[in-house]
């Protein structure tokens, strides 16, 4: 249901952002509000991890997990990337990445 | 880095304040979260919806050039749900969520919380910072085994901002444009890409 309400909210917001795009100051204003909004939800997951002591007792654990699952994102992407590489190599290489004009 | 500072001493300042006892009750309510959430969402929309160079970046497309982030959506949720395998309390679903975030640890961390819970979003954050952090030390490495893409499919949404410094550095100027590009479209993924891997968990 959440997740329902959370990409109805950003749908919503494109529109009223299109809506406005003449308006170059709904573009700044939009983007000092986003990290204001950021902070605002970070500095309120460290209240609510700081009241969790589940969370702080293993907090050494869920390093090695975001470490682990780092570790998978990067590989998959360079062992991709570097694929990509192989198959496109000479061009990128030359024309400085698939951006031919 | 320095915007990266910030918003991380905002996390280590909520935890501390909670430690100390002195914040009124109101601030745990779950609900203030959601609240939050749904507003961050909006504000993201308009600034996606009112940004003219997005839509003349998504003109500008080409079957080459949009490989480069699909190769990091690829890589970065196969790797990511493939490593979910050795962390029993960790699902396939929710790892590919935390991959789904490319490096961009502030809203990956907020969204995988609200949606998921703090362990997750604590999880998610980490990671993301671990995948900033990796990119930025171990540039000319990555350079030198994966090829002049490497950096750019690291760094993932962070190719943008803070990690194009680097891509400039050991991959060659030329690379900065395929850098933005790759860098912008992952950005707008994450807010979509995550909540939809997440409603499958």
């Amino acid at each position: 249901m959440e997740i329902l309400f959370v990409i109805g909210f950003f749908i919503v917001g494109i529109f009223f952002g299109r809506w406005f795009h003449t308006f170059q100051k709904v573009k700044l204003v939009s983007e000092k509000l986003m990290m204001w909004a950021v902070y605002l939800l970070l500095f309120l997951l460290g209240i609510s991890v700081g009241h969790n002591p589940q969370i702080i007792e293993n907090f050494h654990t869920l390093g090695w997990q975001a470490f682990l699952l780092s570790m998978g994102a990067l590989g998959g992407s360079l062992f991709l990337g570097k694929l990509l590489m192989l198959w496109y190599g000479k061009s990128m290489d030359k024309s400085g990445g698939a951006y031919e004009k | 880095m320095k915007s990266s500072l910030i918003i991380l001493s905002f996390f280590a300042a909520g935890i501390l304040f909670s430690m100390t006892n002195i914040l009124p009750e109101w601030l745990l309510n779950k609900n203030l979260s959601s609240y939050a959430l749904y507003l961050l969402m909006l504000i993201v929309g308009v600034g996606v919806g009112s940004d003219r160079a997005i839509v003349g970046i998504v003109r500008q497309m080409n079957v080459r050039i949009i490989l480069v982030p699909l190769v990091v959506v690829l890589g970065s949720l196969g790797g990511a749900g493939l490593l979910s395998y050795f962390i029993y309390q960790i699902s396939v679903q929710e790892a590919m969520a935390v991959g789904a975030g490319f490096g961009y640890y502030s809203l990956s961390a907020v969204l995988i919380a609200g949606l998921k819970g703090q362990e997750l979003g604590v999880v998610a954050l980490l990671a993301n910072i671990i995948r900033e952090v990796i990119t930025l030390v171990m540039a000319p490495f990555l350079v030198r085994f994966f090829g002049k893409l490497a950096i750019i499919v690291s760094g993932g949404a962070t190719a943008m901002d803070t990690t194009l410094p680097v891509v400039v550095k050991f991959s060659g100027k030329e690379m900065a444009v395929v850098a933005i590009f790759s860098g912008i479209v992952l950005s707008l993924l994450v807010p979509v890409l995550v909540p939809f891997i997440l409603s499958f968990a």
